[in-house]
């Protein structure tokens, strides 16, 4: 039965539903409650103690491939923290940068009248998402491990070198005599030295991260381009607009709007899956923790430090992402 | 002939044609060279020396090598044909679900009945057969059992969490199903996977153990609930509310409307889209590799591991690729098909 229409000005209080709640939320507290008690109990049996003082202090596990320089030992838990997420982050920036170029093709591919273009980057698209990302990693770290030593490679320099130990390439570098000069890397006994170099495991990251993203990235171009009313191609077409005008000035800013936010959440995604960098050994933010939990024991302060970097990462995300649309909205534009 | 004149119609478009083909034959005839002719298929009394013979493509010998290991892990040899037995019903158990003509209410017995059916064939201990336990389990049940058991568990937890964040009224309710959809939404599946391996064990009281699948399950399952519930969300949002009204000037109780009227059209109308996560979390499963368990990817990883046969991982994984693909591929092309049958009821 519907409840009856409440007469107008007459306060209305619910006590069934009042009481309700009251019950829903004690037996929620009291749970938490209970849970608090046995954990404190489990953390005193097992001696481990609490607190997030174990930030700094030195840790001991290095961490390879920093951006910023990090010394076992001597640097604090919360520096190898940063060093980690510095990786997360420039992982998921390089691999948003390649993934975005290389979906946006394929997709443009699936768009184009030309039937080999298209087959091949539907291929393409069911061939990459129908497997799982980790198959992808490990399939590229083991080609790359299965490079030739740089004992095998000739000593000259190069522009490029891609041996077992990674793939290094040209950089720019400071001379003896303080100016700039291109680096070319070059192999010194049976290490590569000079240039820039890249590690088999972030490479086997961003070459398969990249590709699988690709593959969804280009589903997202395909759909918001779909979504473009036939109408406009129909209009641009009938004022004599070439196809490439028509698509860069009149389709592809109405796709994009589409487009935005599906486009947003797939990055985020990226993000969140650069954490497979633990199934290679690669040190992102979460492999940094995933060592830091064993070497200090306190696994209570080390997960909550993952999910808020995570969670903190992902709603600034999303809430940017969600402030561009409504400035969209308000100003009609893209 | 429209084919030729897509093809060859313009400069432009010959030139693209040609560099393609060209692409296109180049890569296949590597890939035949290397996967078909010069590869070994056999080693026969040699074992892996004859894949490293100079010129030796690929080596598919070791997959006939590392079969059993790649498929059921660790389960013990002699009672791998229940292993063999637990897939075959949890295949059949998908393609059932996926039959038009089924009555949907059988769906739930049917589960029930193969669930029942995978444990009994798994654990044993009844009919005879050798107790087996969780922590010896490996290979593709492990994939399949981690992706079915997250789903029939996540499902009704699901739907649970979409009812409360849908309800009109406010409360307790609703403001733990936001915080649980969006907190396990804002943070990566590993993270929930190692509080499942790693923290659980400290919330429970001593003296309570449960098995580390059972944990990792547990932890799929609210992970796949806190996605299916914002797809269910979007369902319940697309129920015309003339449908409630409706209901209601009926004088049906509420608890039936819900579950008659209100949920089996937004379940319908959103079905592609369930099927679409339930791919992402199937193919989500294999990260389990990182927590130790032993599922189809950690049995690849192990069987390219093995020093003996060092150097063949590719092999090894293109085949479990091979199988992930078959499965992924067979789920979307039904979820496409769900898609094309609603859009044309939309016609209508």
């Amino acid at each position: 039965m519907p409840p009856p229409p409440r007469p107008p000005g007459q306060p209305h209080w619910d006590w069934p539903a009042a009481l309700r709640q009251a019950l829903a939320f004690a037996l929620l507290a009291g749970l938490l409650v209970a849970m608090v008690q046995v954990t404190r109990g489990n953390l005193q049996a097992r001696g481990i103690e609490s607190g997030f003082d174990f930030l700094w202090k030195p840790a001991v596990t290095p961490v390879a491939d920093a951006p910023i320089a990090f010394e076992a030992g001597v640097d604090t838990h919360a520096r190898a923290l940063a060093a980690g997420a510095l990786n997360s982050l420039k992982l998921t920036a390089a691999t948003i940068v390649a993934a975005t170029l290389l979906g946006v093709g394929v997709g443009l591919a699936r768009l184009s009248p030309h039937p080999l273009a298209a087959t091949l980057a539907r291929g393409y698209v069911e061939a990459m998402r129908n497997v799982p990302v980790l198959l992808h990693v490990f399939l590229w770290y083991g080609l790359v491990l299965e490079l030739p030593p740089a004992s095998a490679v000739s000593p000259e320099p190069a522009w490029l070198l891609a041996t077992n130990r990674g793939v290094h390439l040209v950089w720019v570098a400071i001379g003896a005599d303080g100016s700039w000069l291109l680096e070319r890397p070059r192999v010194d006994g049976l290490e590569v030295v000079g240039g820039l170099a890249v590690s088999p495991e972030f490479l086997a990251l961003f070459i398969g991260l990249s590709l699988y993203t690709a593959a969804f990235i280009a589903e997202i171009v395909r759909g918001s381009v779909q979504a473009v009313a036939q109408g406009q191609w129909e209009a641009a077409t009938a004022l004599g607009l070439p196809r490439r005008a028509t698509l860069t000035r009149v389709v592809a800013p109405q796709a994009l709007r589409v487009g935005v936010p599906a486009l947003s959440s797939e990055y985020l995604g990226l993000f969140k899956n650069s954490t497979l960098a633990v199934a290679v050994g690669w040190q992102d933010f979460m492999a940094v923790g995933n060592t830091m939990l064993t070497d200090t024991g306190q696994s209570m302060e080390v997960m909550a430090l993952v999910m808020v970097f995570y969670a903190a990462v992902s709603l600034v995300v999303s809430a940017a992402m969600h402030a561009l649309e409504r400035r969209q909205r308000h100003w009609g534009v893209v | 002939m429209v084919l030729r004149q897509a093809l060859f119609g313009s400069w432009g478009a010959a030139w693209v044609t040609l560099a393609l083909m060209a692409a296109v034959a180049g890569l296949s005839w590597q890939a035949i060279d290397w996967g078909l002719l010069r590869a070994v298929y056999a080693t026969g009394a040699t074992g892996p020396e004859a894949c490293r013979v100079d010129g030796a493509g690929a080596c598919w010998a070791v997959l006939g090598e590392k079969a059993r290991l790649i498929l059921f892990g660790s389960y013990p040899y002699a009672e791998q044909w229940r292993a063999g037995a637990a897939v075959g019903v949890l295949v059949a158990l998908y393609a059932v679900s996926a039959w038009p003509r089924l009555r949907k209410d059988a769906l739930i017995s049917i589960w029930i009945l193969a669930l029942a059916a995978t444990a009994a064939l798994m654990w044993g201990g009844v009919f005879g057969w050798r107790f087996v336990p969780s922590d010896q389990w490996g290979g593709l049940p492990v994939t399949l059992i981690l992706a079915t058991g997250g789903l029939a568990a996540g499902f009704p937890l699901a739907l649970v969490l979409a009812l409360l964040r849908h309800s009109p009224r406010g409360g307790v309710g609703k403001a733990l199903a936001v915080a649980v959809i969006e907190l396990v939404r804002a943070v990566p599946l590993l993270a929930v996977l190692f509080l499942a391996s790693v923290m659980v064990p400290l919330f429970l009281p001593p003296g309570w153990d449960v098995a580390k699948l059972l944990r990792v399950t547990a932890a799929f399952a609210l992970f796949t609930a806190a996605y299916l519930a914002e797809v269910v969300r979007g369902g319940l949002q697309a129920v015309p509310a003339g449908q409630v009204d409706a209901a209601r000037a009926l004088g049906l109780p509420r608890h039936v409307i819900t579950l008659r009227i209100v949920l089996p059209q937004a379940l319908a109308a959103v079905l592609p889209a369930i099927v679409n996560v339930f791919i992402a979390f199937f193919k989500a499963t294999s990260i389990v590799v990182v927590v130790g368990i032993f599922d189809l990817m950690t049995a690849a990883k192990r069987a390219a591991a093995d020093a003996q046969w060092q150097g063949f991982g590719t092999e090894i994984f293109l085949a479990v690729g091979a199988i992930y693909f078959v499965c992924c591929w067979a789920m979307s092309a039904y979820s496409a098909r769900l898609q094309r049958g609603l859009d044309a009821a939309r016609q209508r």
